[in-house]
């Protein structure tokens, strides 16, 4: 006999306008009834879309959804919660003013029982105080009920997320990434407390895309690459690195990996021509940040020379934010040194390096091309001159002519599909990188470019035109970081390749043959640490 | 396509200034005494005399100064809701001078004068809320509302205390001397050289903002403030800057009233002035241009309903809801734009 599923989505689409994206595009999962099922994928996968139209928190364009063999239409969170499934999101919504107790009741508070309270909705405190103790302890959490929430750790504040949906008597339980903000330990102790509730017949799914978790935790995985479905796999019969290769869409998942010798990758090997002078030294550089928004940086060090590339990859929630906004000149980092090009630079006298970007010796690719890069409803020629805007006014007043030419001129020779006096937001995805990517590389080449996912959207002819464009700066002698995501961007075109991993440097050599795209994914998903 | 989203813009704009017209009339037509005649006084009286036109268009000329300040403002999606106490305080300082200018300046020295220390007020009052906003976050709009609230009492009080005319029942200044007042240009109305001043700023101020750098990362700000520090412009700076201009604008149409048809500062004169300063930079949606028609519109509603006050015996209560309601329709057609302007 077939076990029972406890969930079943089919053909599930999630359009999002205007652009179009694909979030879900025909994505389906199979769960069994009283597992603990892991959804796995690269960031934008769809992970998080599927689970927030499974909770009721998104509607899908197409596609069923089957609760345990019934065919439902889940169109608000109440009716999820009807259907006994209750979602635990990344980021938690706690009441820091109110109690542990008063937080999971939140909505379904206990009411004392005479006419008037009921009517007036007086709330019956020492009720409420012991279905909470009652709810923690069957479920073994130890959670002072009466505690204000703003004294509890990120981990009590997950417990209380959890048991709220619990307490909501939920049956089917989504946890987005949740461990994403906890530490080892805590962790540990999440897991327990899973497995636990497991026993107890509830099912739960987890969204992550850490497999040595999964591997850890799950029973079963369902791996997601581009808001499609690629596979659901037993853990039991699969590897952690079929399971890498299966995420990272490698097409040879028979191909053995020789697994390195510690040898053969050593850092202190990083070897440089003499020649090439030091354009960028980062020494220590640790970015702070209260641990609700993120990991941070810590103590991240690296070296840039003219002429030559450093790829630096990782996930999203890894450190990358942190460290663009740090290099080019949006944070300044909480310690560390810059050594630009002979200047010292300290958090103390960072205005200093934000002016190097003012100089024109160092270039920036925002990796957000449309929050940082991008000013929508003015035209895209106002676009295109916003950063060298002082040639185009050079006395204060524009030059209308040498715009035009410019614009023409980067238009044609960038393949841009717009017009001139086009507002900007009306561009596609891919137009907008190429008019970002134009306005950087319409310029003389500066000493150090900082390129933020230069091919992001980029159709394949454009990204390697692109490619072959960062490659003729650092044949002048331009230094170059790229920060990437797409690993194959950044083992084609890195000297150098440094990898993140929660805010830290857990790979940093120079690129070689011994570097593929299955070893650089275990760095990147933690399993595998080599600073 | 882009002209037909101009066009389009426009177009409800037409609409919601036909819809504030129908409402008009069909409040005129429930009190007036003579409908006729209400409609006639609404829709004809401001233009069918050199007078009446005149002063239809020496009130505009105060709408069109302080529309264009609001408007630079608007660009860098700064809002300046202080313009009562600028244009206040500005009158006042502007009045002062003249009051107490020698005689041996000549007209000339104390017009410019006026109109520069009635700016550099208002300029003084906008920029403290610009460096609240740039160096403590502190929304605009709510401090150069309160802090337009207290220059209101402060200026009130030097007003009907030692600058109070001891020959006069009304609380207000001295009269101005006659020498220092700017020359009408449209007898017997109220109209003065002021006029030209407007069109020039009007003219300056377009240029400025399509031409010029300035205008150019003004722009850049309000679009997108992240953008704008990628570009390396000082959001600060503009803040600033916005607040300053804006500020300056209504104080140089406060001092300019004082001068030219008010010839005194008295208590309260330009009380809600710039509410319908804002309206009208609200009605050109950020166009300096546009700035010139959406003043003759509000000033037009103002003038329109004064004369069926007058005539018909509408109660000005009436009259002042039937403003409300027409603001309330211009603004419920351009919000939503600005909005979805900032949503991108």
């Amino acid at each position: 006999m077939l076990p029972m599923l406890a969930v079943r989505m089919q053909g599930i689409c999630r359009r999002y306008y205007p652009r179009g994206v694909h979030a879900n595009d025909g994505a389906s999962l199979e769960v069994e009834k009283g597992s603990i099922h892991a959804i796995v994928g690269e960031n934008g996968a769809g992970k998080t879309t599927l689970m927030k139209i499974l909770a009721g928190l998104d509607l899908p364009d197409e596609g069923s959804i089957e609760i345990e063999g019934r065919l439902v239409k889940i169109e608000s969170p109440s009716k999820a919660q009807a259907l006994g499934i209750g979602m635990v999101q990344q980021h938690f919504l706690i009441f820091d003013e109110l109690s542990a107790a008063e937080n999971i009741f939140f909505g379904i508070e206990p009411i004392r029982n005479n006419k008037i309270s009921r009517l007036a909705g007086i709330v019956d405190s020492q009720e409420l105080n012991t279905r909470a103790q009652q709810l923690a302890t069957e479920y073994g959490f130890a959670i002072d009920p009466s505690a204000p929430a703003a004294s509890l750790s990120i981990g009590a504040r997950q417990q209380i997320e959890i048991l709220r949906q619990l307490a909501r008597h939920a049956k089917i339980l989504i946890l987005d990434e949740p461990s994403s903000v906890l530490t080892e330990q805590e962790t540990r102790v999440l897991f327990e407390k899973l497995s636990d509730i497991r026993r107890l017949g509830h099912t739960i799914i987890l969204v992550t895309h850490k497999i040595h978790e999964v591997m850890q935790i799950a029973d079963r995985v369902t791996i997601m690459r581009q808001g499609r479905t690629i596979g659901t796999y037993d853990i039991s019969a699969t590897t952690l690195q079929k399971l890498t290769s299966l995420i990272m869409g490698e097409g040879s998942i028979e191909e053995k990996q020789e697994p390195i010798e510690k040898s053969q990758i050593d850092k202190s090997k990083i070897e440089r021509s003499q020649k090439n002078p030091l354009v960028l030294g980062v020494d220590g550089m640790t970015v702070r940040r209260p641990r609700y928004y993120g990991i941070g940086l810590s103590d991240i060090s690296f070296e840039v020379h003219a002429g030559e590339i450093l790829g630096i990859c990782a996930l999203s929630g890894n450190g990358l934010d942190d460290l663009e906004n740090a290099l080019a000149a949006f944070q300044s980092p909480s310690f560390g040194t810059f050594i630009f090009d002979g200047h010292h630079i300290e958090p103390h006298n960072y205005r200093r390096y934000q002016s190097l970007f003012q100089k024109g010796l160092i270039a920036y690719l925002p990796s957000d091309r449309i929050k940082r890069g991008l000013a929508s409803s003015l035209s895209v020629r106002d676009n295109f001159i916003a950063l060298s805007r002082h040639d185009f006014f050079p006395k204060g007043w524009i030059l209308e002519n040498a715009a035009q030419q410019a614009i023409l001129d980067a238009i044609r020779s960038f393949e841009i599909n717009a017009l001139p006096d086009q507002p900007a937001g009306e561009l596609s995805g891919g137009n907008i990188q190429k008019l970002a990517i134009a306005r950087l590389f319409s310029r003389d080449f500066p000493k150090l470019f900082i390129l933020c996912e230069p091919t992001w959207s980029l159709d394949i002819r454009s990204a390697e035109q692109t490619c072959r464009r960062i490659r003729l700066a650092k044949e002048e002698g331009t230094a170059i970081l790229l920060l990437s995501s797409n690993i194959d961007e950044i083992l084609e075109l890195s000297d150098h390749i440094m990898v993140l991993s929660r805010g830290r440097r857990v790979l940093y050599q120079k690129n070689s043959s011994l570097l593929n795209r299955a070893i650089i994914g275990e760095y990147l998903l933690g399993n595998r640490i080599h600073g | 396509m882009r002209n037909q989203r101009a066009f389009s813009a426009t177009f409800r704009v037409l609409m919601a200034a036909a819809f504030s017209i129908i409402l008009a009339a069909t409040v005129l037509l429930l009190f007036a005494e003579d409908f006729r005649s209400a409609l006639w006084q609404f829709f004809v009286e401001p233009f069918s005399s050199r007078y009446f036109f005149g002063n239809y268009i020496a009130d505009t000329v105060p709408l069109i100064i302080s529309g264009i300040g609001v408007s630079i403002a608007f660009r860098s999606k700064n809002f300046n809701l202080g313009g009562e106490g600028q244009i206040y305080a500005g009158a006042l300082a502007g009045g002062v001078l003249a009051l107490h200018a020698p005689e041996a300046f000549g007209p000339g020295t104390v017009w410019i004068l006026v109109a520069f220390i009635g700016a550099f007020i208002g300029a003084i009052i906008g920029t403290i809320s610009g460096l609240l906003k740039a160096y403590w976050r502190i929304s605009e709009m709510i401090s150069s509302y309160l802090i337009s609230a207290i220059i209101i009492n402060i200026s009130d009080f030097f007003i009907t205390g030692p600058l109070q005319d001891s020959t006069s029942n009304f609380q207000t200044t001295a009269q101005i001397p006659s020498v220092f007042l700017l020359p009408r240009i449209f007898s017997p109305s109220k109209l003065d050289i002021s006029i030209w001043l407007a069109l020039f700023l009007v003219l300056f101020f377009h240029i400025l903002s399509k031409k010029s750098k300035m205008g150019f990362e003004l722009r850049v700000c309000g679009e997108n403030e992240e953008f704008a520090r990628y570009c390396g412009i000082s959001v600060r700076a503009y803040n600033i800057a916005a607040m300053a201009i804006s500020g300056g604008m209504y104080g140089l149409s406060g001092a300019l009233l004082v001068i030219g048809p008010q010839g005194r500062v008295m208590r309260g004169f330009s009380s809600g002035l710039g509410w319908s300063a804002i309206s009208v930079a609200l009605l050109a949606q950020g166009r300096e241009t546009a700035i010139l028609p959406a003043a003759l519109f509000i000033a037009f509603l103002k003038a329109g309903s004064d004369h069926v006050m007058i005539g018909s015996g509408v109660p000005s209560e009436i009259i002042s809801m039937l403003q409300a309601t027409a603001m309330l329709f211009i603004t419920a057609q351009v919000m939503p734009k600005l909005w979805q302007r900032q949503r991108q």
